[in-house]
């Protein structure tokens, strides 16, 4: 991109320029397939589409048979309720995912301190209804379980949805004090998910599970190692005093300067 | 009327085929598509059964022998590794078109007879017994180059 901004007019210089960017379109393109042709011919398209339920292949005869001539193709599939759900021995959907402040296994952010401050441990987090007839406060370890395996983690409360559970999936073994597996301190998300994925884009099934959660031990005296922003900011006062506040700092300033003409 | 002889065909064979799917997942957990896909495809086939029971009972039913006959003949005990998932998938192929060709020749039959009820449940799941075809292709077509070449 740098490159190209060179070439272009100074006015255009520091625009956002769409894809595609072309020597027919210099200031890159807004909307694409206006003449409302897509590429889906048999003699052009890359691939010739796969059926959503098993990822079976089309082949160059179903697509000609469908004589696209240029429109585009839409395909549906069935509805499938989710491969798990909770059930009276796993009551609690889980779904896995980001902290802001953590990128994937952390080899990067975990190194980057006002970062890993932010958010150094994993956690679990439940509403406050299931929290109470659970008995778990603030900062209890729990255990999270599903028919694959567990994580022992404290608990956070804050507004997720009632019988859902979420867990954050960015912290494995490689930072954790000597410890090089589930068997010593299991806190690995991926323990509870299950192995699959969506037979087309190959996405794992990491959104969605059963888990049952049980209390294992009260807290001792410190909240949940989670951010107080963002979606794990815990619920209203007083639970919340006794948090400390998720902030910035001096050594999380960064400075960048843009020369302009 | 011969429907009889077909309808009990098709249904027998989307039985068997729905176990054979079965074994296949528990043979080959650790291919955990395979594991999965050959549970729901085993579901599904089980639903073609429960589609054409109002047809059975309106028709009536043979029970020819073949499609066990052909499951036995093909599934020789349980097969483990590369080659043995490829050879499961190779099974299924052919027990899958077993099924596919007798949808075709049902549904002939259902157009002969007017009888648009059967021909809508033969025309869906004929469309679904096709998928399940492509999708073994698909598979196998995966499987094949590491379990012939490479694998010992």
């Amino acid at each position: 991109m740098r490159l190209l901004r060179h070439e272009l007019r100074p006015s255009t210089r520091w625009k956002r320029i769409q894809w595609p960017c072309t020597a027919d379109a210099p200031n890159g393109t807004e909307r694409i397939y206006t003449d409302g042709k897509f590429n889906t011919d048999p003699d052009y398209c890359e691939d010739y589409g796969h059926d959503f339920l098993t990822g079976a292949g089309y082949t160059e005869t179903d697509r000609r048979a469908l004589e696209p001539n240029g429109r585009a193709i839409l395909r549906a599939a069935d509805y499938r309720p989710a491969p798990e759900e909770p059930s009276g021995e796993f009551p609690f959907k889980l779904t896995t995912g980001r902290t802001l402040y953590q990128f994937h296994t952390r080899m990067k952010t975990a190194r980057a301190p006002q970062l890993n401050r932010a958010a150094p441990a994993p956690w679990m987090e439940l509403s406050p209804g299931d929290a109470e007839s659970l008995g778990i406060h603030e900062g209890d370890l729990v255990r999270v379980e599903s028919t694959r395996g567990h994580i022992d983690v404290p608990a956070r409360i804050n507004n997720i949805r009632p019988g859902t559970v979420f867990t954050p999936f960015h912290y494995g073994y490689f930072d954790a004090g000597g410890v090089k597996g589930p068997e010593q301190h299991p806190r690995a998300a991926n323990e509870l998910t299950m192995t699959s994925w969506d037979p087309v884009s190959k996405q794992p099934v990491f959104k969605i599970g059963a888990v049952r959660v049980t209390k294992i031990a009260d807290a001792k005296g410190e909240p949940a190692p989670a951010p107080t922003t963002t979606a794990s900011a815990p619920v209203a006062e007083p639970v919340g005093a006794m948090i400390a506040p998720t902030r910035g700092g001096p050594d999380a300033v960064a400075l960048s300067i843009v020369e302009g003409d | 009327m011969r429907l009889t002889n077909y309808l009990g065909l098709v249904h027998r064979s989307e039985t068997v085929l729905a176990e054979a799917y079965r074994q296949v997942a528990e043979a080959h957990k650790d291919e955990a598509d395979v594991f999965r896909l050959c549970q729901v495809l085993a579901e599904q086939c089980d639903q073609h059964a429960e589609r054409l029971k109002p047809f059975v009972d309106r028709y009536g039913e043979e029970a020819p022998e073949e499609p066990e006959r052909l499951h036995n003949d093909l599934f020789g005990g349980t097969r483990t590794g590369g080659l043995g998932l490829l050879r499961d998938l190779h099974d299924l192929y052919l027990m899958a078109n077993e099924v596919d060709i007798s949808w075709t020749v049902i549904k002939q039959a259902a157009q002969g007879a007017r009888d648009k009820k059967l021909l809508e449940a033969v025309t869906s799941c004929e469309g679904e017994t096709q998928v399940q075809i492509k999708w073994l292709l698909t598979r196998i077509k995966e499987a094949a180059p590491q379990a012939l070449l490479v694998a010992s």
